[in-house]
């Protein structure tokens, strides 16, 4: 086994130490507590003395984003089915490159208690299309993780596999053993793989041949991620949905607009020199890889989506899948809040087109997720009971477009789902594609548990278990 | 423009003229629109019943509150062209003539016709002048004009039917899902316009299930995930149409129980223009759908021509032989019950069913013939089987309604005077100034409501016959518009009496008095 003379306390709190305002140890600054206690008061107030007119006006907004929101998804996934925004590359480009001239890469693979899988991704690796005298693949594991340390020692690597020990320190986060992997490697490019990862063997070379021909400011590529394991049971299947929509349709449009992009867990490929200075991933964010992409975005950096899938495992048990979710959306909440600390300045670095996409794509999935249950138990009641309440706050205007949203909006977001699994080939999930409500129904409790978690443990990092499609453990780490 | 947005395309700068040519076509189609447009609105007063009850719809909507919830009764019928009228009703108070927005309404969709038959064609690498001749012989065509210019619904079923022939082509060829998503919401503007068009609907399920049953032991998951993809919008929206139906009018079926959703005049003026038009400009496409449609190997001797001809035969010769089989009525019941359109759009389904056994059965053409600048021999063979069936039809006195001299005159086919309606509605403003409380019945009384101004503050009743509430709320100096029979609505108001004011063209003012008053005399305006 080795080991890296890595300074930990110097590379992986680098951006807590550089840039404490990027990143999320604090979840709500000072200034943001002030101004949330005020509009809290201020509601409150507004409740007590106008509660129809406060009511009547929430209801107006909040019709008025699902309308804008849907319309922006739509939109964005309408782009990726007009033409192929992804960097293709055929067979014979890939074959054409010469070996020599290739840039060095390094592989992350951040392992904790994955000694299960460990054999079969290392096999799987093994596969990968790149000389291998350019690559090296750095088995990133905690000191702590004895079994896959062990496992680890009892395989035979190739020379190109490197094992590093990460010490103990907290956070014990998968960023904060990224960061450890980024500062120990020095490559020319960088991609994060998780452990049950299968990634197609061509794609370092696609990323390789892309970043050779993007411009400079683009240092970072997102390959798409989809589920070997799609059809294991109902649940699998709709994550595949999902997936299929997000990394196939609304992704590849999002990037075509240059517009932030919330990263996907794996299979980002990044310049390293640029990664450095941005101080890697934030170790204290649960979902890194998002907030990196916007963090890279406000440095003026872009993200390009490369043709080339990495097959990952969906969580098939209720309960795991429920955690990893929570896990998400609280991510997506730190993010946003960390990068709305200071709003004029995000708007300034980000210009109105990519501020209005960010507020959409990271706020507006929070805001679904959390204000979605409320209008279907609305709508229950209004359908059940017709209380009056319900019928004061959709007066005619707001009723004719809140039905636009029950009706039509609903439906493009089942219709998604569809086009996504057609897209992706996967015809025989079209039909479990239209139960996709009952999965935003489990989208919205994840949500919940998302937001009271944020409160209470907001560092804490719910890890997936892999290698038996599905199942986890929660990991303190705080 | 960044690398990122247009990545893997290789895009060579336009030249001003290919960059400007839709916006051209799209504007001049439009222009040929309008102007016929207000000639027949402005100056002869013309108005098509089907497209201004649409706008009636929409417009009360818009301005009917807070007897919303009434207006939606408009959209129990077949809801598209009432919903697509929603945007522009909004133009309603700032119009100086209200009907001005039917004529808007048809040139934009005339003018995305226009943009769909020359997308269709540059697809095909047509040359120019081909192209530009084929969407001349639609926008000029005193038919498509006819119904453009008044804001027909039948011109939205014509932009939606070439939009699914255009979208089918383009699936076949590409085999890309916008295409066929495209499609499925072009399927279900038809559907939602008129119910007729489910026969189109029926056969783009037939020839989607065909490109779906490829090689491979997936291929029924795959016709199965093409058909959901295709029909979950058409069977969403058609579901909520259905329960629109129960909800308002009492039954789901209440629509498809009506021969025709929003349209009084006879069948015979517009399913013959619907013919025509038919005849000669769809075919166009049909024939460039069924070029486009075939695989690309090369076409054995004799079978092209042969399938043309029968495609020409299906589109061309069924559509005189079903309409006049509808128009006699007693030869198959079922099929006359349906009306002449659905011969049209049922003929139209059978055209693309033999493109669909087409593609199957004839070996098919060298990739290279579809940079052909040569005119196509199913277009030819199209266009000349249409001049003769309509040479054939002249017999039957069943000919285009109105010659180009006169549409472009503004005598517009499937037109009727709306002089009467616009008195009436004049009068009608001038109670409902005074304070007086107005109700019209009869049909097409909703265009008097629209042409006074009033949509909202009278009510209007469809029917012409009494309707109990109404009439026994009328009060004293209450005025009944009637397009009707004064005794029926007498005999349901046994406690007043209804004296004439005055009667313009079939309309009378009947003014509610009391028995004791005295009796009124007739009089003209």
């Amino acid at each position: 086994m080795d080991g890296s003379p890595v300074n930990a306390s110097d590379s992986v709190l680098k951006i807590l130490h550089e840039r404490p305002d990027e990143c999320a140890y604090e979840t709500l600054t000072r200034r943001q507590k002030i101004i949330l206690g005020v509009a809290l008061i201020a509601l409150a107030t507004l409740a007590v003395l106008q509660l129809y007119w406060l009511l009547l006006v929430i209801n107006a907004l909040v019709i008025t984003f699902y309308i804008v929101h849907s319309t922006y998804k739509f939109w964005l996934v309408w782009r990726s089915l007009e033409h192929k925004r992804e960097l293709t590359f055929s067979a014979e480009e890939l074959a054409a490159l010469d070996p020599d001239k290739l840039p060095t890469y390094t592989i992350l693979l951040p392992l904790y208690r994955e000694a299960a899988v460990l054999p079969s991704l290392v096999a799987s690796l093994t596969k990968l299309d790149y000389p291998t005298h350019k690559l090296t693949i750095m088995l990133l594991i905690e000191e702590d993780d004895e079994e896959t340390r062990q496992t680890c020692s009892n395989l035979e690597l190739p020379a190109h596999f490197l094992p590093i020990i990460v010490p103990h320190s907290l956070p014990k986060t998968k960023p904060k053993a990224c960061n450890y992997g980024l500062y120990a490697c020095n490559s020319d490019l960088l991609v994060i793989y998780d452990a049950e990862d299968r990634p197609e063997p061509d794609q370092l070379k696609k990323a390789a041949a892309a970043f050779a021909q993007l411009p400079d400011d683009v240092v970072c590529l997102q390959a798409k991620l989809n589920y070997y394991n799609q059809r294991h049971n109902l649940l699998t299947r709709w994550f595949t949905a999902e997936y299929s929509v997000w990394f196939d349709l609304f992704l590849p449009g999002l990037t075509s607009t240059r517009a932030p992009i919330p990263l996907g867990g794996t299979s980002n490929h990044f310049r390293v020199a640029v990664l450095k200075d941005l101080g890697g991933w934030d170790p204290f964010n649960v979902t890194e890889d998002c907030d990196l992409g916007v963090r890279m975005h406000k440095h003026g950096y872009h993200t390009a989506m490369i043709d080339s899938t990495t097959w990952e495992e969906a969580n098939g048990e209720l309960f795991s899948w429920l955690r990893q979710r929570s896990r998400w959306v609280k991510g997506y909440m730190q993010t946003y809040l960390v990068h709305t600390r200071y709003p004029l300045q995000l708007l300034r670095q980000l210009g109105h087109a990519d501020h209005f996409s960010f507020q959409m794509t990271i706020g507006g999935s929070i805001l679904c997720f959390l204000v979605n249950p409320i209008y279907w138990l609305m709508t229950i009641t209004w359908f059940t009971m017709q209380p009056e309440i319900i019928s004061a706050m959709f007066p005619p205007v707001i009723f004719a477009l809140g039905s636009l949203c029950l009706f039509v909006g609903n439906f493009v977001f089942v219709y998604l789902s569809v086009a996504g699994c057609a897209n992706r080939g996967y015809y025989d999930l079209v039909k479990y594609a239209v139960l996709t409500p009952v999965y935003w129904l489990l989208m919205s409790i994840g949500a919940y548990k998302a937001l009271a978690q944020l409160i209470t443990h907001p560092h804490y990092w719910e890890k997936t278990d892999h290698g038996q499609f599905g199942g986890s453990k929660g990991v303190s780490v705080e | 423009m960044s690398p990122l947005s247009e990545a893997p395309i290789v895009l060579s700068k336009p030249r001003l003229l290919q960059r400007l040519e839709s916006p051209l076509i799209f504007l001049l189609a439009g222009a040929v629109v309008v102007y016929v447009g207000l000639m027949a609105i402005g100056v002869h007063g013309l108005a098509n019943w089907n497209g201004l009850s649409a706008l009636a719809h929409a417009v009360d909507v818009l301005y009917r509150e807070p007897m919303v919830n009434l207006a939606l009764v408009g959209f129990a019928e077949p809801p598209a062209t009432a919903l697509l009228y929603l945007p522009l009703a909004a133009l309603f108070p700032y119009l100086p003539r209200v009907d001005y927005v039917t004529c808007i309404f048809g040139a934009l969709l005339l003018g995305w016709c226009a943009l769909l038959l020359n997308g269709l064609g540059k697809r095909h690498k047509l040359a120019w002048w081909l192209r530009y001749l084929a969407v001349a012989v639609l926008v000029l065509h005193p038919v498509s004009v006819s119904y453009a210019a008044l804001g027909s619904p039948i011109v939205l079923l014509l932009t939606a039917s070439l939009g699914m022939a255009s979208s089918l082509a383009s699936w076949g060829e590409k085999r890309h899902l916008r295409d066929l998503i495209a499609c499925s919401s072009y399927a279900t503007i038809a559907l939602l316009t008129r119910y007729e068009a489910i026969f189109l609907v029926l056969a783009a399920i037939g020839y989607i299930a065909a490109t779906g049953l490829g090689p491979g032991v997936e291929r029924w998951s795959r016709v199965e995930g093409l058909l959901i993809t295709f029909l979950l919008p058409v069977a969403y929206f058609v579901g909520l149409w259905l329960v629109a139906n129960w909800l308002i009018m009492g039954s789901p079926w209440h629509s498809l129980s009506i021969m025709f959703g929003t349209t009084g005049a006879p069948p015979q003026s517009w399913s013959t223009g619907v013919l025509v038009t038919a005849l000669l400009a769809c075919p166009f496409s049909y024939a460039l759908t069924y070029h486009e449609l075939r695989p690309p190997r090369p076409l054995g001797v004799g079978v092209g021509p042969a399938l043309l001809l029968v495609a020409a035969i299906a589109g061309a010769l069924l559509w005189p032989r079903l309409y006049i089989a509808a128009g006699a009525g007693d030869m198959v019941s079922w099929w006359s019950a349906l009306g002449g359109m659905s011969a049209v759009v049922l003929a139209t389904s059978l055209v693309l069913a033999v493109l669909v056994v087409g593609q199957y059965l004839q070996p098919s053409r060298d990739a290279s013939s579809v940079s052909s600048r040569r005119p196509l021999a199913g277009t030819v063979l199209l266009a000349v089987a249409s001049i003769f069936i309509m040479a054939a039809m002249r017999p039957a006195d069943m000919v285009i309604p109105a010659g180009p001299g006169a549409v472009f005159q503004g005598h517009v086919a499937f037109a009727h005077s709306a002089e009467a309606e616009r008195q009436v509605a004049d009068l009608v403003a001038r109670e409902v100034a005074h304070g007086t409380r107005v109700v019209i019945a009869g049909w097409p009384g909703f265009a008097i409501a629209l042409y006074a101004h009033v949509v909202g503050q009278v009510e209007v009743l469809p029917a012409h016959t009494p309707d109990l509430q109404v009439a026994e709320q009328l009060g004293t100096g209450d005025l009944l518009v009637l397009l009707g029979d004064k005794a029926l609505w007498a005999g349901a108001m046994p406690h007043q009496m209804l004296a004439q004011e005055w009667t313009v063209g079939e309309w009378q003012g009947l003014r509610v008095t009391s028995p004791d008053a005295a009796p009124s005399t007739s009089e003209e305006p």
